[in-house]
């Protein structure tokens, strides 16, 4: 297997807070790869990074051995780039078809009229959306806007898709079906890099993990193994209460807000 | 959703208005060219901040420029190349300010606005007093009122047509999810800098145009004259009366606010800034969306109940 996304070296300082330090590794194309990590371990800052929301401070980050860390998002787009937030976002003045439009119409091969229309409504299909085409994009629920989410993301027509604890928050029963639709994706030759918490999904999807604690990458193998590792469940355990905290505070402000 | 009987009242409305001078006095010219330049400016002004929330306040910055165009210009040259001229300056120097103030975040943007019509007046100000040697300059074009009027009611239009072709393009997708979340907007490949700047400058031309029209109605120019703030202001209030995110939106908001200034102008010269403020305050809180949009809801709930 070629390397496909290639990390070297990378970090990222926030004024005197390191978030990522000396991250690299290898992504093959096809592959799909678990992201975990206790939080604030710069899961979320790597893949801002791989999308170009944030600039690197240091490191390399190539596609195809094409150097992209100096690239805006709209153009790592355009290289086959495209991703989910762990915040969602929709656009709440459009409807969901319009959402998924907008993913089609600045794409590397925009398509815009009435062809956008149709291919949006198969992307809707994919997600299990079809029958919510009109609605507008602010009256959905928690999953559907997962999935709209998703759904524009695959409008680009991507070569990469991070995900971004797409599958947090979700019912058994959501969780089962959206790990069947990664899955699903994953089939079509769609690399994949997802970020999440919940162990069950990552054993279900990924064959490889890598595992980041304060910054770093402290351990990348087989998922398997990388679970039954010390180094791996002292980062999990010693970060349990801040973990807790974090959680804690992060649904406080979002209740306020 | 265009029809052919939309188009048929388009061009109907159109033909009257291009017939009113025939049975207007002066008067009446008068405030009609008044609010064609508004229509125009507000519309115009809309394409760019209605999608993006950009709220701009460097109206009378091109309009001031235009106008000043033709008053350097007026001699020798024929109108409407002195027009042609005014616009492409107005394009340059708003391709340059976007360049440097459309990474800024929203109040920034306001107050970058603001400042930039005075600069422009200092700017000009100093040039004519240190290098030319003047302040006010004369225009001096054969053109009557009712030509100035023809000439808005085409700059009118074409921002109008404009403005509906921006609303059916790429483009004006792309503001729109812009103006929705920008983060968005630059994930899905739109090119955040490029977009704003390509509107900002279609705006600030058209804005330049209708500056540039008007000038031969002062006959006298000088830099307090044609940067007058109060410009920028009534073109913002005018466009989030009628609501800057339909084509006709600011077209609504113009005429019974234009009227209302003609009149408290006339009535009340010494509190008319400050009514200004307060109808501004007023509108931002009751009708942040504007009136088509408030009516819009007030139907949609009658026909609930
Ligand atoms: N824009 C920013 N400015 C300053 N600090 C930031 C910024 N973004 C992230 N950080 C900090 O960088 C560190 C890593 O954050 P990041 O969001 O990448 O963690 P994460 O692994 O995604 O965590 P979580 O599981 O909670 O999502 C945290 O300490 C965070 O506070
Ligand atoms: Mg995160």
């Amino acid at each position: 297997m070629t390397s496909f996304l290639e990390l070297e070296n990378v970090a990222k300082k926030f004024g005197g807070l390191t978030a990522v330090r000396d991250v690299s590794f290898t992504l093959s194309k096809g592959e799909i790869v678990g992201l975990l990590g206790p939080n604030g371990s710069g899961k979320t800052t790597l893949l801002n990074m791989i999308s170009g929301a944030n600039k690197v401070t240091s490191g390399k980050i190539s596609l195809n051995g094409v150097s992209i860390d100096s690239l805006r998002p709209d153009q790592i787009v355009n290289k086959g780039v495209s991703r989910t937030f762990q915040l969602v976002r929709i656009l709440p003045s459009m409807t969901v078809e319009e959402n998924v439009i907008c993913g089609l119409a600045f794409r590397k091969m925009p398509v815009w009229g009435a062809k956008a229309a149709i291919i949006a409504r198969e992307k809707l299909e994919i997600v299990g959306l079809k029958d919510k085409a009109s609605l507008p994009g602010h009256s959905l629920n928690y999953i559907d806007s997962k999935r709209l989410e998703l759904a524009r993301a695959l409008a680009a027509d991507p070569e990469l898709l991070l995900l971004d604890e797409w599958l947090s928050g979700l019912t058994p029963e959501e969780l089962e079906a959206g790990i069947e639709l990664i899955r699903s994706i994953e089939t079509t030759g769609i690399s994949i890099l997802i970020v999440e918490h919940i162990m069950s999904a990552i054993r279900a999807l990924c064959p490889r993990c890598v595992v980041m604690n304060s910054g770093e990458i402290i351990a990348d193998g087989s998922t398997g193994t990388v679970l039954q590792d010390d180094a791996v469940s002292a980062a999990y355990l010693g970060g349990a209460p801040c973990c807790m905290l974090t959680i804690s505070l992060c649904s406080m402000t979002y209740i306020l807000l | 959703m265009i029809t052919g009987a939309k188009v048929s009242v388009a061009i109907i409305a159109f033909g009257l208005l291009a017939l009113l001078p025939f049975f207007l006095e002066a008067y009446g010219l008068g405030l009609m060219i008044g609010m064609l330049s508004y229509v125009a400016l507000a519309t115009a002004w809309s394409m760019f901040s209605g999608p993006t929330h950009y709220i701009s306040l460097a109206t009378v910055a091109f309009y001031g420029v235009g106008a000043y165009t033709v008053a350097v210009l007026n001699e020798g040259i024929s109108f409407p190349v002195i027009l042609l001229i005014a616009v492409l300056i107005g394009l340059v120097l708003s391709l340059a300010v976007g360049v440097a103030t459309l990474r800024l975040a929203g109040v920034y943007f306001v107050i970058f606005s603001f400042g930039l019509a005075e600069l422009v007046r200092q700017l000009i100000t100093w040039y004519e007093v240190n290098v030319t040697g003047t302040l006010g300059r004369y225009i001096f074009l054969p053109l009557e009122p009712q030509d100035i009027y023809w000439l808005l009611l085409g700059a009118a239009t074409l921002t109008l047509i404009i403005g509906w072709l921006v609303r059916r393009s790429r483009i004006g997708l792309a503001l729109r999810v812009i103006g929705d979340d920008e983060v968005i907007a630059a994930h899905i490949g739109i090119n955040l800098t490029r977009t704003k700047l390509l509107l900002f400058a279609l705006s600030a031309s058209l804005i330049t145009l209708v500056g540039a029209i008007q000038a031969p109605r002062w006959v006298y120019i000088e830099p307090s004259i044609v940067f007058n703030p109060t410009v920028s202001f009534l073109t913002v209030i005018m466009a989030l009366l009628g609501g800057p995110h339909r084509l006709f939106g600011p077209l609504f908001g113009v005429v019974p606010l234009f009227l209302l200034f003609e009149w408290l102008s006339a009535n009340f010269p010494n509190h008319y800034s400050i009514i200004l403020g307060a109808l501004f305050i007023a509108i931002v809180f009751v009708l942040p969306n504007g009136v088509l949009e408030f009516l819009d809801r007030f139907r949609l709930r009658r026909a609930k109940t």
